[in-house]
């Protein structure tokens, strides 16, 4: 293999490495291929030993404002009708739409020191999702994606990651393997698509029907021995192994009694953080909850707005929090609650707040995190940041690091480039425990 | 045999009286007679809302033959030389279902291919060319073609822009089948709104990349990619960061939105500012964001060349063979040198360079593409990264077919009539795997899965009746909703713009308008893969089997996964087939004999009859499962490998 790739330009890498996640006949083969793609890439780096096996990555969509969440500016214009609660962690406060996360803040690191370089969402999101900035040439994988390429599905019969939510736009496994590429979920109600059979057919048809369809094939099969061909054989018997999975309950929240479904909040992102929980329960790697309605240019203080959104975050990630430990899970579970960017400090002429990408607050906990702190901070008005700069790729190469996947191995993309996990991204050392 | 099959000729008799007293009863289930009023699934108008397609030119076939024939000559030569032993012709059966796939994008119909079958004409494969190169079949296919290259999306840039115009304006091009230089070149010039000149959608498509566009320009239409040079000198290939910028400088004038504060175009004030503050004066309860500003930002995007703009090397630049800030010429990275000459526009000097007969490389991408979609390589593979050193599997040929394109003044319909009529394209496909490090030598084409689209248009092939007037919405009528002169527009026609847009193009209103005409269930829209939003989202079944998301210049793949698997077993599309009124089902329903039904199923849906021992399999299944057995037959049938993938 190694000499194969040796001897292949730039160019035709590509081709041997998209063959060789074609070639990956199934999940039991793909480790293999991983290592095969790693080693040829590079010679040597060890993956460290990390703390979290199992991300949950709260991504809200719209750009939040971090002044009226984990920013406040209580008393000035900047501030608006959002104050300050004071937290379980004497000294530090939180606004007061999150008085749940403020009982929890023993938990939580929050970094007020983020900033990006853009001010449009879709870029804003790529570049939080995948630490680079979107291009024309290259799409490149978004961190579920890498975490199921290097350190590989725990559980071999449910997917490695999952995004829950539109997912529309979203960069997905990007120049990696179609094997690394989330599941996607539109709505956590539903769960998964087309797990369910038609109501019409019974066990034993779908039996008889699997046997046809393997004797209708033979004489095919026989005829073009291909690996792609065979790869769809792979796939199917995978598609049958994942329906007849005790685990492909994972997806059915419905399994949840009343009260706990009611704990994390009958809304999209309670639902979803439940559904992830279930998933980390199952050991899928990476699940990522979108949740949108954050881009409040006008009216951001109506009653349905931020103010909403704010209480339903506050009230899912409490539950999620407080059910991974109830679990024995958090301490292998990283959260993250993220955004693409911050919100004006000035409240315009419709009475909201527009984009802002010179300063915005993420918040991190579980598995890997040291809690109970702010990090960095933004000046009197939440304009620009003062001390602690964090870029995307600090906040992913946190996030990487908390994991145990390697910053500074090259990974080679199918264009024959070479690209790092988080970019350049540093990690935050004071975050990590 | 015999005696099997006079025994279940007793048994489908008796099938025949069942389903005569009782035509509704459903392959899905052995007891459970479906709902007996009308059917759940759409049927088209029978009404094609298209632009006429321009009939090939029969008189041209002599010389068709001509080149197909020199094409072969070479293609033997290289047999010789690499001692390659050709595929045997392929049968009928497999013919057919290869063209329909290749030139409609989707498989033949029952009847068309038992026709096929029929025909003793011994010009059949010729004419049955013709016909699907003049049907809107075709054009769709090679929409869907295009659209990936061409990163088609309905809402592109932030969701701002309105490009569907756009879309349809490439429909009719395709139709028209207007020579594939003047195409090109009617986009990168095009100026204005994009409802009065819909060809400007090309350059809004990189609205505020301009230096991407350069690079998306050139990798579609040379097959070349500079993109690495936008930033340094290009490591793999011979380009400078300064022949980038030297390139670049040609459309860099080119501007895609007005901005509204532009003094010198609106000298009077911002009109958005206006118009929203007078809005809110009327009603101070109206929204004005929403579909009101949606409206207005519109009107800011248009094309027009600024031929003042100059292009400079950038601030950090390192290299020495130039300055930071220091303005760059235009210069074309290859070819005629062209310059740009005084009172001339350089998108036009630009547009004439790259189409002309003489660019090196302009006639040569295309072919190559051409070629690789009709035998799944390329002569030059990858298609978009041709460089100096690139290796060709046969020059010969390439030069050929080049000097082909343009002696056919760059009719590229013409030049896949030719190819379809050589004989390698002809003979039977060849697997071959993609690590594979030789040259192709092309004892046939490649084994290939179906794209998304041809697998989607293909289920719809057998599902609905009328299926090429399954069409979405047109926005004909946009322009005189939405155009507005923002200088002396006044807020209450703004506010019935964005009335009728809201009513009639959006994205909400197009949804349910399709939705009110062909649906399943009024929430799945049954439209071609060519009439359905862009990009889909992510979880619909056309993304699923690889439809990129139109973002990246040929981001659709044909990768399985289980999910695709998923969506055979218990999507709505597959369980669809198997109801009353679709047209696999009401076909079988109505054959008389059993061995007829088998017929039937294979021909619609692997376009070939059963063999022997598919006739047994299929006949011993329906024996034990009744009427269900049919339904197990064609559901099985439809998740087969040799359904998935094209011979």
């Amino acid at each position: 293999m190694r000499t194969l790739l040796r001897k292949a330009g730039p160019q035709t890498r590509r081709d041997v490495l998209t063959s060789i996640a074609r070639t990956a006949l199934g999940v039991s083969v793909v480790p293999f291929a991983n290592q095969m793609m790693n080693s040829a890439a590079f010679a040597g780096s060890s993956v460290a030993a990390g703390k979290a096996e199992h991300v949950i990555y709260l991504f809200m969509n719209g750009a939040m404002s971090h002044i009226d969440t984990f920013d406040p500016k209580p008393g000035t214009d900047a501030g608006g009708e959002t104050t300050a609660i004071s937290t379980s962690v004497p000294g530090l406060s939180i606004g007061n739409h999150l008085p749940l996360m403020a009982k929890q803040m023993n938990r939580l690191a929050v970094i007020r020191s983020m900033t990006t370089e853009t001010g449009a969402h879709e870029q804003g999101a790529y570049l939080m999702r995948t630490s680079f900035k979107m291009i024309g040439s290259t799409r490149h994988p978004f961190l579920g994606s890498w975490m199921t390429h290097v350190a590989g599905k725990a559980n071999k019969d449910l997917p490695g990651c999952v995004v829950v939510g539109a997912a529309n736009r979203h960069p997905g496994q990007g120049y990696l393997s179609a094997e690394t590429a989330p599941a996607p979920v539109a709505d956590p109600k539903v769960g998964l698509q087309n797990t369910q059979s038609p109501k019409y057919l019974k066990e034993d048809d779908f039996k008889t029907r699997q046997r046809l369809i393997s004797k209708f094939d033979s004489a095919f099969k026989s005829k073009y021995e291909s690996t792609e061909v065979e790869a769809y054989v792979d796939y199917y018997k995978e598609a049958v192994r994942l329906l007849k999975s005790s685990d492909l309950v994972a997806f059915d929240i419905s399994r949840e009694d009343e009260k706990t479904r009611s704990a994390y909040g009958n809304h999209r992102v309670g639902q979803g953080c439940l559904l992830a929980r279930r998933l980390v329960e199952k050991k899928v790697r990476f699940i990522e909850v979108e949740f949108g309605g954050w881009d409040n240019h006008n009216d951001i203080y109506m009653a349905t707005n931020l103010i909403e959104k704010t209480v339903q975050l506050d009230q899912a990630v409490t539950a999620l929090l407080d059910d991974l430990q109830q679990r024995g899970l958090l301490s292998k579970t990283l959260v993250v609650v993220a955004t693409e960017f911050g919100r004006t400090p000035k409240i315009n002429q419709n009475a909201g707040r527009d984009h802002h990408p010179g300063a915005f607050s993420c918040v991190l906990a579980g598995a890997g995190i040291k809690g109970g702190q702010i990090i960095g901070h933004t000046d009197s008005s939440g304009r620009s940041v003062e001390d602690g700069h964090a870029l995307p790729q600090d906040l992913n190469a946190t996030i990487a690091s908390a994991c145990g996947l390697p910053l500074d191995k090259e990974f080679i993309s199918g264009a024959g480039r070479p690209f790092r996990i988080a970019d350049q991204g540093k990690s935050i050392a004071a975050v990590l425990s | 045999m015999r005696r099997l099959n006079s025994l279940l000729f007793v048994i489908s008799m008796a099938l025949v009286v069942l389903c005569d007293i009782a035509p509704a009863i459903a392959f899905q289930s052995p007891n459970k007679a479906n709902d007996k009023s009308a059917s759940r699934i759409p049927r088209g108008s029978g009404k094609i809302d298209a632009p006429a397609v321009k009939p090939v030119d029969t008189s041209t076939i002599a010389d068709i033959q001509k080149s197909a024939d020199r094409i072969d000559e070479l293609i033997e030569a290289n047999y010789k030389k690499h001692n390659i032993k050709p595929n045997a012709s392929a049968s009928d059966a497999v013919y057919c279902r290869r063209v329909h796939l290749h030139l409609a994008g989707r498989i033949p119909t029952f009847e068309e291919a038992y026709q096929f079958s029929l025909s003793k004409d011994a010009d059949k494969r010729t004419k049955l060319v013709d016909h699907l190169l003049n049907s809107h079949d075709h054009v769709s296919h090679m929409f869907n073609y295009w659209a990936d290259i061409l990163r088609l999306q309905d809402n592109p840039i932030n969701n701002n822009q309105i490009a569907q115009p756009y879309h349809e304006w490439i429909k009719k091009a395709l139709s028209e089948n207007t020579p594939y230089d003047q195409w090109v070149r009617q986009m990168i010039t095009a100026e204005g709104r994009i409802w009065e000149n819909p060809a400007v959608g090309f350059s809004m498509r990189d609205s505020g990349m301009e230096l991407d566009h350069v690079d998306n320009t050139v990798q579609v239409f040379l097959g070349t990619q500079i993109g690495c040079a936008q930033c340094h000198d290009h490591p793999f290939d011979r380009w400078t960061q300064k022949e980038f910028y030297q390139m670049s400088a040609f459309l860099y004038g080119t501007q895609t939105r007005v901005g509204a504060g532009d003094k010198s175009r609106f000298p009077d004030g911002n009109p958005v500012e206006r118009l929203r503050s007078e809005m809110r004066a009327l009603d101070p309860s109206y929204n004005t964001n929403g579909l009101y500003s949606r409206v207005l930002i519109a009107n800011m995007f248009e094309v027009w060349e600024n031929r003042g703009k100059r292009l400079k090397l950038p601030h950090d630049y390192q290299y020495d063979n130039g300055k930071a800030n220091e303005v760059v010429p235009a210069k074309p990275i290859f070819g005629d040198p062209v310059k740009v000459g005084k009172g001339e526009s350089p998108r036009t000097v630009f547009a004439g360079w790259m189409t002309s007969p003489e660019n090196p490389r302009f006639a040569k991408n295309i072919v190559n593409r051409m070629w690789k979609k009709a035998f799944g390589v390329g002569l030059i593979d990858p298609v978009n990264d041709i460089r100096d050193e690139s290796i060709c599997s046969n020059p010969e040929l390439l030069e050929f077919l080049t000097k082909e394109l343009v002696r056919l003044k760059f009719d590229v319909r013409e030049l896949q009539r030719i190819i379809c009529r050589t004989q390698v394209w002809n003979r039977q496909s060849q697997v071959r795997e993609a690590t594979s490090e030789e040259l192709y030598q092309f004892p046939g084409p490649v084994l290939r899965r179906m794209s998304a689209e041809q697998l989607w248009d293909s289920l719809l092939t057998m599902a609905v009746y009328n299926f090429e007037s399954f069409t979405r919405p047109s926005t004909t009528g946009l322009a005189e909703t939405i155009d507005l002169d923002l200088k002396t527009a006044t807020p209450q026609q703004v506010k019935k713009a964005a009335e009728v847009f809201d009513a009639r193009y959006s994205t909400v209103a197009q949804r349910k308008l399709t939705l009110a005409r062909n649906s399943y269930k009024n929430r799945t829209v049954l439209a071609r893969a060519s009439e359905l939003p862009l990009p889909l989202p992510s979880d619909h079944f056309i993304r699923q089997f690889g439809q990129g998301d139109r973002e990246l210049i040929e981001a659709a793949n044909t990768d399985g996964s289980v999910s695709q698997m998923l969506t055979m077993f218990n999507g709505e599309i597959t369980h669809m087939m198997l109801e009353s009124g679709s047209v696999i089902y009401d076909d079988v329903i109505n054959a008389k004999t059993l061995n007829d039904r088998i017929d039937i199923i294979f021909l619609s849906i692997l376009s070939r009859k059963a063999t022997d021992t598919d006739e047994a399999i299929a006949k011993a299944e329906i024996q034990d499962s009744g009427n269900a057995g049919y339904g197990n037959v064609i559901w099985a049938l439809i998740n087969t490998k040799e359904f998935l993938f094209i011979q």
